[in-house]
């Protein structure tokens, strides 16, 4: 067993990525590829505590072609506070057989990737993460910045030059 | 054998499958039960309605303002790993694991165990202890509710009426600081249950014991109930209990068993 904790951040409103929880269209056949070996198996939603706003996952992956699997149990709630739309999920995955730990985290990813998508209706990018798109903010105003100074440095050797 | 020739209808909504149901036809959900007896041709039905179709709409578990929602299609397998029931009604997933075993719970349905009615089912018993209630819908009269105790009236036998469709089942919240205990005797692991027991206890606020295996339904014992309530021991309440059977053997039974449940049920 080894335990999981993600945070999703999706720059979502809280009542959105929760519907898109709760929904459960996320769930269904699943096919993943860790190491080079295919695995298959199925995302289940297990239960929505509306009052507590959590719900239970159980996802399991058998390995194609060989012997062994992974499953992951979570929970997955709003982080709440004033992280908007953030997801928290908490559990354990376990591999069975010759499955991986590789096989483990493409779990995890697969699971991540589809509540993304559920909520924003698109696969999920760097830029979903306000922290993210901050630093991204930040390095734009740096280079501007640079970029800014480096032209009034030219122009005011030029100028010297000149006279 | 096989079973008998009949009609086989896989409607994909809720709505086209009450427009098929009705007399002489079968609903079909997790098929544990029926299938048997559709193979030993003690069940002759003309149209067997496949209700798997219609899982996405009624496969679900939902705490909800309290109380626990539960599809009438939720596998008995979901049931048992839910950590929402586990947290909120211990009960459940106690009695589930006594049910058969974990092949048939990945198959098998609440709403299919309860609509079966099997006087020796555990998911019948415990959440009549809980007393649960039953929403049922058909396509002439709409929805209505039934109590736990109206609803299972003989053996095999319930108020559904053939035209109708268990669709919900909801499972009140627990009193508070309540605890449950659940005991079975099976000849073998998973075997059908010979007897059984029941409970749900808050101090001397509330107390609730189901027998199973004690009568042709799930049986409550009102006078035990009563006497835990005013704070009698559990084997004092489990003699009250096992009073209420003729045959020795099995009120011996029932009393160690609601003995056992009442204990684990305790503080």
């Amino acid at each position: 067993m080894t335990a999981t904790a993600i945070e999703l951040r999706t720059g979502a409103s809280d009542e959105r990525a929760w519907d898109a929880v709760a929904g459960g269209t996320w769930r269904g056949p699943l096919r993943l590829e860790a190491d080079g070996v295919a695995y298959t198996g199925m995302l289940r939603l297990v239960d929505v505590d509306d009052d507590e706003r959590s719900a239970g996952v159980h996802a399991q992956a058998r390995r194609a072609g060989g012997f062994g699997g992974v499953t992951l149990t979570a929970e997955v709630r709003l982080a709440g506070g004033r992280r908007e739309g953030v997801l928290a999920v908490a559990g354990e995955t376990a591999a069975t057989g010759d499955a991986t730990a590789a096989a483990e985290r493409a779990l995890e990813a697969e699971l991540s990737r589809r509540l993304v998508f559920a909520v924003l209706g698109r696969d999920p990018s760097p830029a979903d993460d306000p922290a993210w798109r901050r630093r991204l903010a930040a390095r734009a105003v740096l280079a501007v910045g640079a970029g800014v100074a480096a032209g009034l440095a030219g122009a005011a050797w030029d100028r010297r030059r000149r006279t | 054998m096989k079973a008998a020739p009949f009609d086989y209808v896989a409607p994909h909504s809720i709505a086209a499958a009450l427009a098929v149901l009705g007399e002489d036809a079968k609903a079909l959900a997790g098929g544990q039960s029926l299938v048997p007896l559709l193979n030993f041709r003690l069940a002759r039905p003309t149209r067997i309605v496949d209700l798997n179709g219609i899982v996405t709409e009624l496969a679900y578990l939902r705490r909800s303002e309290g109380a626990l929602r539960i599809g009438a299609l939720t596998r008995q397998a979901t049931l048992e790993r839910s950590r929402v029931v586990a947290r909120g009604w211990p009960l459940l997933v106690q009695a589930v694991r006594h049910v058969a075993h974990p092949a048939i719970r990945n198959r098998g349905t609440v709403g299919g165990s309860v609509a079966h009615a099997d006087p020796a089912a555990e998911l019948p018993v415990a959440l009549t202890a809980l007393d649960a209630c039953f929403h049922v819908r058909s396509a002439q009269r709409g929805t209505r509710t039934i109590a736990a105790a109206d609803f299972f009236q003989a053996p095999l036998m319930t108020a559904l009426a053939p035209d109708e469709l268990l669709v919900e089942i909801e499972v009140p919240p627990l009193p508070a600081g309540a605890r449950t205990g659940f005991a079975e005797h099976a000849r073998t692991h998973g075997d059908f249950a010979v007897a059984g027991a029941a409970v749900v206890r808050a101090g001397t606020e509330h107390a609730a014991i189901a027998l199973l295996g004690a009568g042709p339904t799930p049986l409550r014992v009102p006078d035990a109930e009563r006497a835990l309530r005013r704070g009698a021991s559990a084997e004092e309440a489990a003699g009250i209990a096992g009073a209420e059977l003729d045959d020795d053997w099995r009120r011996a039974l029932v009393t160690e068993l609601v003995r056992r449940a009442v204990e684990e049920a305790s503080p």
